[in-house]
């Protein structure tokens, strides 16, 4: 791939740290408002593999947040979503995997990878995916979203991981209200997140990131270690 | 005592005068909060609901977000 396709973030951090980015394998555990945010601006950045899991099809409803098409309703999202990265990126190997993430299959799907994108839509698998890698120890880009609002944090080795976060909340019931911006914020930032964890440029937010699009405001919030 | 408490939901905050050796979730049953539906930060911190509370501490209540 010519450098001119990178020029822009080469001026960010330069070569040697692009040549990290071509070498990382990222998985992303959900690809709907957040996932499929996130994977567009990774297979854009020049990450070299991306792992795609999500058990679930297109619907009507999911297209007023998630990158999909009319054209698409009905199939996979992981198919969809990979055959519009590799238009985005030729470069970038995708493996799609339509399943969903249990307690049996979470380590062997994500044992490959280098960081983990938290995509979920759901506390039971997202509680099964950040025990999975923190006994992995792998990084885990964890991101949510309700309404206009959203939260981030990227849990490291020694963390806690999620439990320190959501001990004992209850999933949420019913269908959560969202405005499509809310993922694509979030989601963005957990793009931003695995690539300063793979390129080492930048510090990862290791604090629990609010935001409040209603009200306009921005909170990050310490976790104690 | 007295603590300074924000909730998001609601966009408000208030001050709230507490007895000595009141916890997190004793304050949120007193708002009629569950705690299962929150996560609160005490002093920029987030912290369990059996935390004590301190004279002048300042509380924030976020909703537990969960969609993707």
């Amino acid at each position: 791939m010519p450098d001119s396709r990178f020029e822009r973030q080469l001026l960010v951090f330069g070569k040697s740290r692009q040549r990290r980015l071509a070498k990382s394998r990222i998985a992303i555990i959900g690809c709907g408002g957040l996932g499929s945010v996130a994977a567009q601006y990774l297979a854009m950045a020049g990450v070299g593999f991306l792992k795609l899991i999500d058990s679930d099809n297109v619907e009507l409803s999911n297209l007023n947040r998630q990158f999909f098409s009319h054209s698409d309703l009905g199939k996979p999202k992981v198919s969809c979503l990979k055959d519009r990265l590799e238009q985005l990126n030729p470069e970038t190997k995708i493996e799609a995997v339509k399943e969903k993430i249990t307690e049996k299959n979470c380590v062997q799907t994500i044992r490959d990878c280098d960081v983990i994108l938290d995509c979920l839509d759901n506390l039971e698998i997202r509680l099964v995916l950040s025990d999975a890698c923190e006994s992995l120890g792998k990084p885990l880009v964890h991101g949510s979203i309700q309404g206009l609002s959203g939260q981030q944090i990227t849990l490291l080795k020694g963390s806690g991981y999620l439990r320190k976060i959501f001990r004992n909340k209850l999933p949420t019931k019913g269908k959560i209200p969202v405005l499509g911006p809310a993922p694509g914020f979030i989601g963005s930032l957990q793009a931003m997140e695995a690539i300063k964890l793979i390129t080492g440029f930048g510090k990862p937010n290791t604090r629990l990131l609010v935001f409040d699009g209603e009200r306009n405001s921005v909170e990050y919030v310490n976790i104690k270690r | 005592m007295r603590v300074k408490v924000f909730l998001e939901k609601e966009n408000a905050h208030k001050s709230m005068e507490i007895p000595k050796d009141h916890t997190i979730e004793s304050l949120l049953k007193r708002m009629k909060i569950n705690p299962q539906t929150v996560i609160v930060s005490r002093n920029g911190e987030v912290v369990t609901e059996q935390e004590i509370l301190d004279d002048k501490d300042e509380l924030k209540i976020f909703s537990v977000k969960l969609g993707g």
